[in-house]
C-alpha cells in the first residue's frame, strides 16, 4: 500500500492517457464520420452515416466527460492551467460537440434533414479542430506561476497547433472513413475506403513534420521535446508505427472488413503512448510535472478506489453495447424503426 | 464589484446562464426515464400493449431532452477549469466529487442509454428493462453526487483552510455535510414533481384534444397518482430546507425573506408575502406582511428569535431583491401544485376522470398545462434562491467568489457568454419546434405494437 501510494501520480498519468486514447479512438471515429458526411454527395448516405453512430456517440463522447472529471479530481492545478490557457479552443470545440451531438439526436425527427446533417458536418469538423489546437497548444508550452496560468489567452494560436489540428483532422478522419468501411456496403464503402488511403497520407505526413518541428524547435531557445528529460522515447514508438502504417495501407487495398479500423486504432494507440512516454512526467510543457500538480494523496486514495471499482464495469457495459449494436447498416435500415 | 462587467461578475453570468439552461432538461431527464421505466415494467408485468405504448412514445421525447442535457452538461464541467480555475485548485473535494460523478453516473446513463432507444428488437425485454433501469440508475447517481458537491459548496464540513486551500479532514462529513440530505432530497422530488406535471401536462393536451384519449387517460392517471404523493412531500421537504438554511446560512435566509432587523425579544417576526427590499438602505420601502408567521415557520415558535440581515457585515449580504422575489416564485409553485393535486383529486372522486367525461373537464385540464412551465419556473426559482443567497461566498465563509475566478480578459468572457446565449437559445428553439412535431404527431402506430412476436419469430 506505502508503495502504491507513492507511485498514485503515476497511477494516474496511465489511467489518463488510457482515458485519452478510448476518447480519441472511440469519439474521434464518430468526429471523423462528421467531417467525410460533409462530402456526402445525398442525404441518404448521410443518414446511413448518423445511423451507424447513433446509439453509440453519446458513450465516446462520455468519455471525454471523464477525462474531464478525472484530470480535475487528480491533478487539479493541470485542469485549472490547461483550461484557462484553452479557453477559446475549449469554447469553440464545445460548440462543435454541441451542434454535433443535437443534430444526432434530432436528425429522423425532423422535416429538415438537410439542415441537420450540415449541422453534423460542420459542428463535428469544428470541435476536431479544436481539439487539435487544445493539443497542439499544450504541447506548445505553458508558463505558469504559483498553479496559475501566466501567459497570453491566444498563444495556443500558432503555426504548430494549426499543424498539429490539421494533422488531427486527417486522423480522424482515417478513424471514420475506416469506421463506416467497417459498418457499409457498397458504393458508400468504397468511396470511404478511397477516403481513408488518402487520409492516411496525410497523417504520415503530418506527424513527420510535427515531430520534426517538436524537435527542432530546440534551436530557438525554446523548450523542444529533446529538452525534456525522456523526450527521445517518442522515436522508439516510431518503428511500430510505420509497421501499423504499411500493415494499414495493405489492408486498405485488400479492402478488408474490420482490419483497416483495427490497425488505425492500433496507430492511435501507438502514437499515446510514445507521446506519454516523451513527456513524463511532465503534465503541462515545459515544467509543471505530475508531482507539482497533483491533489493530495488522499484525494488521489479515493479517486484511485472509485477508478478501481468502476472503470472494468464501464468497459464490460460498453463492451456489451458494441456487441448489441454490431453489423452492418444500410439505408432503411435504422438501428431501432426497421424491424418493425 | 466596481465595475460591473469585470470578468469574475462575467463568469458568475456564464455559469448561471449555462446552469439554468443545462438544469431546464436534465431535471427531465431524470423524471422522464423513471417514469419510462415504470411504464416498461408496467407492461413486462401486466403485458397490456398500452404501457408499451407509453414507454415508446415517451422514450422520443426523452431522446430529444437528452441530446440537449448532454451537450449543455459538458461546458458545465469544463467551466471549473476554464473560469474557476483557482477554485478547481483550492477546493480538490469538489474535483474528486465531479471526478466520481463522471465515472459513477454519467457513462452509466450514457452505456445503456443507445440499448433504451434503439435496443428495442436487439435485445430480449427484459434485458431491455435493465438497460432501461440503468439509465434511471445513472441519472438519479448523478443527481446526488452534484448534490453532494453542490451542498458542501452550501454547508462545508470535513475541511480546514490552510495556507489558502481547503485541506480535508473527513470524508464522511464533507459527503455527508449538514445540507446534503436535505437538499438531495428536495432536489430528487423536483425533479420527479417537474416531471410529473410536465407528462400530465402533455397528456392533458392529448385529452382536451380529444386525440388518443384513452391512452392519454391513462398517463394522466399515473401523474395525478404521483402528484397526490410528491406535491405535500414537496411542501414539507422545502419547509424542513428553509429551517436548515436559517441555521446553516443565516444570512441567505435574511436576504430570502427582506429580514432586515432582528425581532426583538417577545415579538414575533413578520413574513413578507410581498414587498420591496431597498438594499442601499436596508430597509424595505413597503412590505406587506403577515405578523408572527416567519418565527412561527423557523422556530415553531410565535416569537421565537430570527436574525436580521443587519447584524451581519454588509460585506457579506448577499443580493435581497432577487433571493427575495425567486424565492416567492417556488414557494408559489409548491403550494400551486397542492391545491392542484387536491382539485384533481376530488374531481376523481367525483368520477370525472373516465376516458368518457375527462376531456369535458377543460379548466382542470388548462391548469396542468400551465403546471409544467411553473414547475420549471420552481426550479429555477429554487436554484437561484440557492447560489445568490450563497453569495458573495463561492464555499459559505470559507472562500470568496471573487478570489475564485480566472484572471480571463473580460472581453473574452463576454464574447463566450454571448456566443453560449445564442447557441443555447438556438437549441432551445429548434428542441421546441421538433418536441411540437412529435407531439402534433401523437403515438406512433408503427412503435405501439410490442415486439414480442417478433422477438421470439427471430
Ligand atoms: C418543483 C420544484 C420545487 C418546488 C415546488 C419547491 N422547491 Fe424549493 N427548491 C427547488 C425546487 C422546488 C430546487 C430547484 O430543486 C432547489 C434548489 C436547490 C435545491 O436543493 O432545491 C430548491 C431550494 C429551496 C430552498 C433553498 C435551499 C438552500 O438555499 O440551501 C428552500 C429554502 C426551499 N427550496 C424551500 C421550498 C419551499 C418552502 C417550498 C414549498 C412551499 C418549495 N421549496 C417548493
Ligand atoms: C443546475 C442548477 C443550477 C442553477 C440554476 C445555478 C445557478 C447559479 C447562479 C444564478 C449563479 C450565480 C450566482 C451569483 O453569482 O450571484 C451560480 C453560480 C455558481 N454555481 Fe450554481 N446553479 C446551479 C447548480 C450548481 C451546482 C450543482 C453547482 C456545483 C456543483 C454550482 C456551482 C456554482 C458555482 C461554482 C458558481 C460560480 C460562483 C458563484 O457565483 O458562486 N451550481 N449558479
Ligand atoms: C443539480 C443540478 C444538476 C442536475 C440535477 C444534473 C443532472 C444531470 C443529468 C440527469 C444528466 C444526464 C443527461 C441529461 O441531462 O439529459 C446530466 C448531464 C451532465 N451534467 Fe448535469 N446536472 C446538474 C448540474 C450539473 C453541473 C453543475 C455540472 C457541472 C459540473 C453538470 C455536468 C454535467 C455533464 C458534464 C453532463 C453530461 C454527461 C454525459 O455526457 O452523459 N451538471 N446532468
Amino acid at each position: 500500500m506505502e508503495t502504491l501510494q507513492t507511485y498514485l501520480p503515476d497511477v494516474f498519468f496511465l489511467i489518463l492517457g488510457m482515458l485519452l486514447f478510448l476518447y480519441m479512438v472511440t469519439d474521434g471515429y464518430n468526429l471523423g464520420l462528421g467531417i467525410f458526411s460533409l462530402t456526402a454527395r445525398r442525404e441518404e448516405d448521410r443518414g446511413v452515416m448518423i445511423h451507424s453512430i447513433a446509439s453509440t456517440w453519446h458513450a465516446s463522447q462520455t468519455w471525454l466527460v471523464i477525462l474531464g472529471g478525472v484530470l480535475f479530481g487528480t491533478f487539479p492545478v493541470v485542469y485549472g492551467v490547461a483550461m484557462s490557457a484553452l479557453y477559446i479552443p475549449v469554447m469553440l470545440m464545445l460548440a462543435g460537440l454541441a451542434f454535433r451531438g443535437v443534430a444526432i439526436e434530432f436528425y429522423d425527427e425532423s422535416p429538415n434533414r438537410g439542415r441537420w446533417g450540415l449541422a453534423f458536418g460542420l459542428g463535428s469538423l469544428v470541435a476536431t479542430i479544436a481539439q487539435g489546437f487544445i493539443l497542439g497548444g499544450l504541447l506548445s508550452g505553458m508558463p505558469v506561476v504559483n498553479g496559475l496560468f501566466a501567459g497570453g489567452y491566444t498563444d495556443w494560436l500558432n503555426p504548430f497547433s494549426a499543424l498539429v489540428a490539421a494533422g488531427g483532422a486527417a486522423g480522424f478522419v482515417l478513424l471514420g472513413t475506416t469506421y463506416l468501411a467497417m459498418k457499409t456496403e457498397g458504393p458508400l464503402r468504397e468511396r470511404a475506403i478511397q477516403a481513408a488511403v488518402m487520409a492516411a497520407w496525410i497523417v504520415l505526413v503530418g506527424l513527420s513534420l510535427i515531430l520534426l518541428w517538436m524537435s527542432l524547435q530546440h534551436y530557438e531557445g525554446r523548450y523542444s521535446l529533446l529538452s525534456l528529460r525522456q523526450g527521445h522515447y517518442i522515436y522508439f514508438t516510431l518503428p511500430i508505427f510505420l509497421f501499423e502504417f504499411a500493415m494499414l495501407l495493405r489492408s486498405l487495398k485488400k479492402t478488408e472488413q474490420d482490419k483497416p479500423f483495427q490497425w488505425s486504432v492500433l496507430l492511435f494507440l501507438t502514437l499515446v503512448v510514445g507521446l506519454a512516454a516523451a513527456l513524463y512526467p511532465t503534465a503541462v510543457p515545459p515544467s509543471l510535472t505530475i508531482f507539482d500538480a497533483a491533489a493530495p494523496v488522499r484525494s488521489l486514495w479515493f479517486l484511485f478506489i472509485v477508478s478501481a471499482v468502476l472503470l472494468p464495469v464501464m468497459l464490460a457495459y460498453n463492451a456489451w453495447q458494441y456487441l448489441v449494436f454490431r453489423g452492418k447498416v444500410t439505408e432503411g435500415n435504422q438501428p431501432d424503426k426497421a424491424q418493425n | 464589484m466596481d465595475t460591473f462587467l469585470d470578468s469574475v461578475m462575467l463568469s458568475r453570468l456564464q455559469f448561471a446562464a449555462m446552469a439554468m439552461v443545462h438544469i431546464s432538461f436534465s431535471v427531465i431527464t431524470i423524471g422522464l426515464a423513471l417514469f419510462i421505466a415504470a411504464m416498461e415494467g408496467l407492461w413486462l408485468k401486466t403485458k397490456d400493449p398500452v404501457y408499451y405504448g407509453h414507454a415508446r412514445f415517451w422514450s422520443r421525447l426523452l431522446l430529444l431532452n437528452f441530446g440537449i442535457g448532454v451537450v449543455t452538461g459538458l461546458p458545465l464541467e469544463f467551466s471549473f477549469g476554464n473560469n474557476w480555475a483557482p477554485f478547481a485548485a483550492t477546493s480538490t473535494f469538489f474535483g474528486e466529487i465531479l471526478g466520481t460523478e463522471t465515472l459513477s453516473a454519467f457513462m452509466l446513463e450514457a452505456g445503456f442509454l443507445g440499448i433504451m432507444i434503439f435496443g428495442w428488437n436487439r435485445v430480449p425485454p427484459k434485458l431491455h428493462f435493465f438497460a432501461t433501469c440503468m439509465v434511471v440508475v445513472g441519472s438519479s447517481l448523478s443527481v446526488f453526487w452534484i448534490m453532494v458537491a453542490n451542498s458542501w459548496m452550501q454547508a462545508p464540513a470535513g475541511v480546514i483552510l490552510q495556507d489558502g486551500r481547503l485541506v480535508l479532514t473527513s470524508y464522511r462529513e464533507a459527503i455527508f455535510n449538514p445540507d446534503m440530505v436535505l437538499s438531495t432530497a428536495h432536489m430528487y422530488v423536483a425533479c420527479l414533481e417537474t416531471s410529473l406535471f410536465i407528462i400530465g401536462g402533455i397528456s392533458a393536451w392529448y385529452v382536451l384534444r380529444r386525440r388518443h384519449v384513452e391512452f392519454f387517460t391513462r398517463s394522466f392517471k399515473v401523474a395525478l397518482i404521483a402528484a397526490i404523493v410528491i406535491a405535500p412531500l414537496q411542501v414539507w421537504v422545502g419547509d424542513e430546507n428553509g429551517r436548515e438554511v436559517a441555521n446553516l446560512q443565516p444570512t441567505k435566509l435574511a436576504a430570502m425573506e427582506a429580514h432586515w432587523d432582528t425581532n426583538p425579544p417577545g415579538e414575533g417576526a413578520a413574513w413578507i408575502i410581498a414587498g420591496w427590499p431597498d438594499e442601499a438602505n436596508q430597509k424595505n420601502d413597503w412590505a406587506l406582511e403577515v405578523p408572527y408567521v416567519l418565527s412561527l415557520l423557523l422556530t415553531r415558535s410565535p416569537t421565537g428569535e430570527v436574525k436580521g440581515l443587519k447584524e451581519f457585515p454588509k460585506d457579506v449580504h448577499p443580493p435581497v431583491l432577487i433571493t427575495f422575489y425567486t424565492f416567492r416564485v417556488m414557494v408559489i409553485a409548491g403550494f400551486a401544485f397542492l391545491g392542484l393535486a387536491l382539485w384533481t383529486l376530488w374531481r376523481w372522486r367525483k368520477g370525472a376522470l373516465t376516458a368518457e367525461r375527462l376531456p369535458g373537464e377543460k379548466w382542470l385540464l388548462w391548469a396542468w398545462m400551465a403546471a409544467g412551465p411553473l414547475a420549471w419556473a420552481a426550479v429555477e426559482g429554487g436554484w437561484v434562491t440557492r447560489e445568490v443567497g450563497r453569495q458573495p461566498w463561492i464555499v459559505y465563509n470559507l472562500v470568496k467568489t471573487s478570489e475564485s475566478a480566472t484572471a480571463l480578459p473580460p472581453g473574452v468572457v463576454a464574447v463566450s457568454l454571448a456566443g453560449y446565449l445564442v447557441i443555447a437559445g438556438l437549441l432551445a428553439a429548434a428542441f421546441l419546434a421538433l418536441a411540437g412535431r412529435v407531439l402534433a404527431h401523437g403515438p406512433d402506430a408503427a412503435t405501439m405494437a410490442p415486439p414480442q412476436a417478433k422477438t421470439e419469430a427471430d
